[in-house]
């Protein structure tokens, strides 16, 4: 399976047609690097690699990918969790509360708000924040990682993206299951409303929610470009951006390798939180 | 079916804002690319340029309504595009399970691994650039998520008593799987999908901006926003205009979804109830 | 040892003398760091390998070549020679400065002289000097005795001394680097600058203390610290909020908002790119008549774009190089005469106008699609159908170098040698890189002279001479220099843009 991945995420007539050199690259260090071989020794040559952990030198900062990868990763994994916590604990509880009282003041309220959060571009509401919490209340740090402080405004930016979106899929997701017949059996029981709601419908509802959420998280830790630009966040994104553009393309192929590897390691987590919600999937998903 | 007012409302104005994209020529005051850089930054003037003027003099009612045109062309076409084929596909995986889904779900994996700029690269490298090869790669890097989804809403669907009662009946597998699973699979999709239309818009708007886009003589609203972006502070009407004509379209489309919603799952819809087919 | 200070007043620069004077005192009231806000990571501290001038600021810090330029006057001085002397067209002997330690205590002579040169150029490695001195110029160091060199060359050339004062060409120690010779450092730097390294966090910041063991004057700051904040609005609120003292790449837009912040200030410097409109006259039709490339000079109010885009921060350019420049020389403007312009075209056949592609990159250059847009707006007033297509910068880059774009395309060229022969050269037909027209005939014949000849006085007449030509030619569309605008917090002294873009930050601090 590792060498299926290598094969398709480091396809290589996807990254070779973006593999024009810089003008001033020479032939000689064209040579040096092995890019006059054939495609597919290169090729060969770079799985090779690969199976023994190198996964090269970036050809703009002559350092090893890995430790490139090594120092980034971490930053983007903490933005990453950070904006998803923000996301999941306002948009349960508004797609629920939208689910219930469905066709209320509220429930417009949230979807307008829904719809914001989606529409307005990322930069626009993070220029927001550092004017008002930076400039001028000082309250936040505006660039870089280092405490808690310099993540608030990265994470909280970055959850509107996913904030809107999960909120009304809750809410779509509670709607079904509400008007499905053990819900009502439940409630004519005279099971509490709350215990309803987080015991039955919720867990019900929660197949569509947890393969957002594993989705949204890997693909924020490949794609959490702008947010990272802005902040000045030393993440994973900006540097596989910083790398396309540069055609370094050892850092590319490292990058892409190793965000599918962790995007298979999530959707494992996923299908097992399937299996745990509906024991009835298990045998199927194993 | 019930129709509230919220619904005749969206409706109004989603075909405004078609109406925008159809007759551009006709209702737009200026050309969208007539420039008087002397004129340039001037705030929103009932009596000239209604909502005033961008960093280079061009009225911005006139770029707002050509605009409409290639941000619903894309966001549309990229959405109509990529969503079928990620139901499809997480349909597929879903329903047949073990090693079809296995296959289908890396593949899904390393779509999404691969940065949406590094395709957008590509294809313009390949195709050069242009409109129709930004649909292609906003619709390429769409799929994935209908896909799995999909797939994870199907894999519980398909155990249900209902399907299990169809396949007793006879039916065969693209039956069961068009009649009976999809219909209860298709309400988180058209939430995403909804979204997703918002997020094709800005993504254009990312690509133009690096240079991977449409030709800068297209009017988009995410090139508008961008274009403003550095005149946040001191001229808002640049990018407060076409962020308010998304939020508009996103939530005109979004409670027509909901309304598609109710009309096409079998459960909110209340007669047909799937699990009595 | 002779100091710093000695070696200005041999060099009679007494203006150079006076600006370093008020570094000397008040060294208490200072802050211990100037942060600088860059707005990109600086690709290498490869004293060898970087490209931009950005990187090359920071090398500057840190390390010495043998000349170097007045950060005013952009006059050659000596630095890490006291002396050079032109033996005859193909021969340059140079005087090493005695007594000067390498960070790692290691020290200069000769032999890094001739390792630095041969590292350089006669490596494999990729390097900015391969670019700027080709090694088809047979550089040879000839080592006579430890303090004393010869750079010998295969062809005459008059450039050697401006080659020499590149931050390309910072000295490197022979025994410290040795292991380096075919292999970039990535994880230090080794020079005799008053700065020493101390860490490089890729993507993040470099930061570099002052070098106590430094032979000229000591520098001001205890440390410098390059911090990266891509986002030019991020980058200003870390301005506003003292997190930064100095912003570099203040985009236009936001320069009022500096300018209405009671703590901060706009510094702005002449920036030494010249921007213009390059025409392919070797393959598009229409643009190999001369005719109709002053007929396209003449269609565009520049004037109205540079007060109307730019704020008029800049200046405009009539040929292929720019103010300050050695041997440059301005042959005027055209007119903004769109009826003329209709006449020329008229003459030239083409009085029914034609189809135009102009290309642009984006993210590279300020505004440059609008202005692209605007230009395009006034070719179309006078018939010349335009369309303006963009492209992602490396790709653009690839076509421009390669001679591939058709018809015409946006580009701001940077002057390697600080002489007009930079810009100038690119006409001759031979010439590798960007041929999109080809001198002939006396044009060719006065650039080629150019390049070959040693005495000052014949190098501005003929410097001219191109020059007129060029315009005359119309080869691009001449646009302008524009400001490069900084901002800074008024604390912060001795910050200085030379006019070559280099930052000189050695004298820089802020006060407490």
């Amino acid at each position: 399976m590792v060498f299926g991945l290598v094969h398709l995420s480091g396809d290589p007539v996807l990254l070779m047609v973006s593999s024009d050199s810089p003008p001033d690259v020479v032939a000689t260090t064209r040579h040096a690097l092995g890019f006059d071989r054939p495609l597919h020794v290169q090729f060969g040559d770079y799985v090779r690699r690969v199976v023994r952990g190198d996964l090269g030198i970036s050809l703009r900062s002559n350092r090893p990918v890995s430790a490139l990868i090594w120092e980034r990763l971490p930053a983007t994994v903490e933005l990453t969790v950070a904006a998803l916590l923000i996301a999941v604990a306002v948009a349960i509880p508004a797609g629920i509360v939208s689910a219930v009282k469905r066709g209320s003041a509220v429930d417009r309220i949230a979807m307008v708000g829904a719809v914001a959060g989606q529409a307005v571009p990322i930069f626009w509401l993070a220029l927001l924040l550092i004017t008002l919490f930076g400039v001028h209340l000082r309250w936040l740090p505006v660039f870089g990682r280092g405490s808690l402080a310099h993540l608030v405004l990265p994470a909280v930016s970055l959850s509107t993206v996913i904030l809107g979106r999960l909120a009304r899929l809750v809410r779509s997701s509670m709607l079904e299951v509400l008007g499905q017949d053990y819900v009502r059996t439940a409630r004519a029981k005279g099971v509490g409303e709350l215990r309803v709601l987080a015991g039955h419908a919720l867990k019900n509802a929660a197949i569509p929610i947890v393969t957002l959420l594993g989705l949204q998280f890997a693909q924020l830790l490949g794609g959490a470009v702008v947010t990272e630009t802005i902040f000045a966040w030393p993440g994973i994104g900006r540097l596989v951006v910083e790398a396309i553009f540069n055609r370094d393309f050892p850092v590319v192929q490292g990058v892409v390798l190793v965000v599918s590897l962790i995007f298979v390691a999530v959707n494992l987590l996923v299908d097992l939180a399937y299996a745990a919600l509906d024991p009835r999937i298990r045998t199927e998903a194993a | 079916m019930r129709r509230d007012a919220a619904f005749w409302l969206s409706a109004a104005a989603f075909a405004a804002i078609l109406a925008s994209a159809l007759f551009a020529e006709r209702l737009a005051p200026y050309a969208p690319n007539d420039q008087d850089i002397l004129r340039r930054l001037q705030p929103p003037d009932l009596s000239a340029h209604v909502l005033g003027t961008d960093e280079v003099g061009r009225d911005i009612l006139s770029r707002l309504i050509y605009g409409a045109r290639i941000s619903l062309l894309v966001g549309v076409i990229a959405v109509g595009v990529s969503c079928p084929l990620g139901v499809l596909v997480g349909l597929v995986a879903g329903y047949a399970g073990r090693r079809v889904d296995s296959v289908l779900m890396h593949i899904t994996d390393i779509q999404l691994a691969i940065p949406t700029i590094l395709l957008a690269i590509a294809v313009v490298a390949v195709l050069g650039p242009g409109l129709p090869n930004v649909i292609l790669t906003l619709s390429v890097t769409g799929w994935t998520i209908y896909a799995r989804l999909v797939r994870g809403e199907t894999l519980a669907v398909k155990t249900r008593d209902f399907v299990q009662a169809a396949r007793a009946n006879g039916a065969g597998d693209v039956r069961i799987m068009v009649r009976h699973v999809l219909p209860n699979v298709v309400s988180p999709v058209i939430v995403v999908a909804v979204f997703a239309v918002a997020n094709m818009i800005i993504l254009e708007a990312t690509l133009s901006f690096l240079g991977l886009g449409v030709e800068p003589s297209v009017v988009t609203w995410g090139r508008m926003l961008n274009g403003g972006r550095l005149y946040l502070r001191t001229a808002w009407w640049l990018t407060a205009f076409p962020g308010l004509a998304i939020f508009v379209t996103v939530l005109a489309v979004n409670l027509l979804g909901d309304h598609l919603r109710d009309w096409l799952d079998p459960r909110l819809r209340g007669s047909l109830g799937g699990a009595q087919l | 040892m002779p100091t710093r200070r000695d070696l200005f007043k041999q060099a009679g620069g007494a203006a150079a003398l006076a600006a370093l004077r008020p570094v000397a005192a008040r060294a208490q009231t200072r802050k211990p760091a100037v942060t600088i806000g860059y707005p990109s990571t600086p690709e290498t501290i490869d004293p060898h390998q970087f490209r931009s001038v950005l990187s090359g600021s920071i090398i500057n810090l840190m390390g010495e070549g043998l000349l170097t330029r007045d950060p005013q006057t952009m006059e050659i001085r000596p630095l890490l020679a006291e002396s050079v002397k032109n033996l005859n067209p193909n021969t340059w002997e140079l005087r090493l400065r005695k007594g000067i330690k390498f960070h790692n205590g290691e020290e200069f002579n000769a032999e890094c002289v001739k390792f630095t040169i041969d590292r350089a150029i006669h490596s494999k490695l990729n390097t900015l000097s391969k670019l700027t001195w080709p090694p088809s110029f047979g550089q040879d160091v000839v080592i006579v005795d430890p303090y004393t060199v010869r750079i010998v060359t295969k062809v005459p050339d008059p450039m050697v001394p401006s080659r020499l004062a590149a931050e390309s060409m910072t000295m490197t120690p022979a025994k410290g680097l040795a292991d380096y010779k075919e292999k970039f450092v990535t994880d230090r730097f080794v020079g005799t600058g008053p700065f020493k390294f101390v860490e490089h966090v890729v993507g993040d910041r470099v930061v570099v203390e002052a070098n106590p063991a430094y032979w000229g004057p000591k520098p001001p700051s205890a440390r410098i610290v390059v911090q990266v904040i891509p986002d030019a609005a991020t980058r200003l609120a870390a301005l506003q909020r003292g997190d930064i003292d100095i912003m570099l790449n203040l985009p236009f837009p936001l320069a009022p908002t500096v300018e209405a912040d009671p703590n901060l200030r706009v510094y702005s410097e002449l920036s030494s790119l010249t921007h213009g409109i390059l025409f392919n006259a070797r393959e598009s039709a229409p643009l190999k008549d001369r005719r109709v490339r002053q007929a396209l000079n003449m269609a565009v109010d520049r004037a109205a774009i540079l007060k109307g885009l730019y704020s008029g921060r800049g200046q405009f350019l009539n040929t292929v190089t720019g103010r300050n420049v050695a041997n440059t020389m301005d042959p005027g403007p055209y007119p903004y005469d769109p009826a003329r312009a209709k006449a020329l075209l008229a003459e030239a056949g083409f009085g029914q106008g034609f189809e135009l592609t102009l290309w642009q990159s984006i993210g590279r250059w300020v505004l440059a699609e609008e202005t692209a847009q605007v230009i395009a707006g006034y070719w179309d007033k006078i018939g010349v159908k335009t369309k303006v297509q963009v492209l992602e910068w490396a790709e653009y880059n690839k076509r421009a170098g390669g001679s591939a774009h058709k018809d015409c395309f946006y580009y701001a060229f940077i002057n390697g040698t600080w002489d007009a022969s930079y810009t100038v050269q690119r006409f001759k037909p031979n010439f590798a890189t960007f041929r999109y027209f080809d001198a002939s005939g006396d044009l060719l014949k006065t650039i080629e002279e150019y390049e070959r000849t040693f005495d000052a006085k014949r190098r501005k007449e003929l410097g001219a001479k191109a020059l007129t030509g060029l315009h005359d030619e119309a080869v691009w569309l001449f646009l302008w220099q524009l400001d490069e605008l900084f901002g800074v917090t008024r604390k912060v002294k001795g910050f200085r843009m030379r006019p070559d873009n280099v930052l000189h930050m050695r004298e820089t601090y802020v006060e407490a």
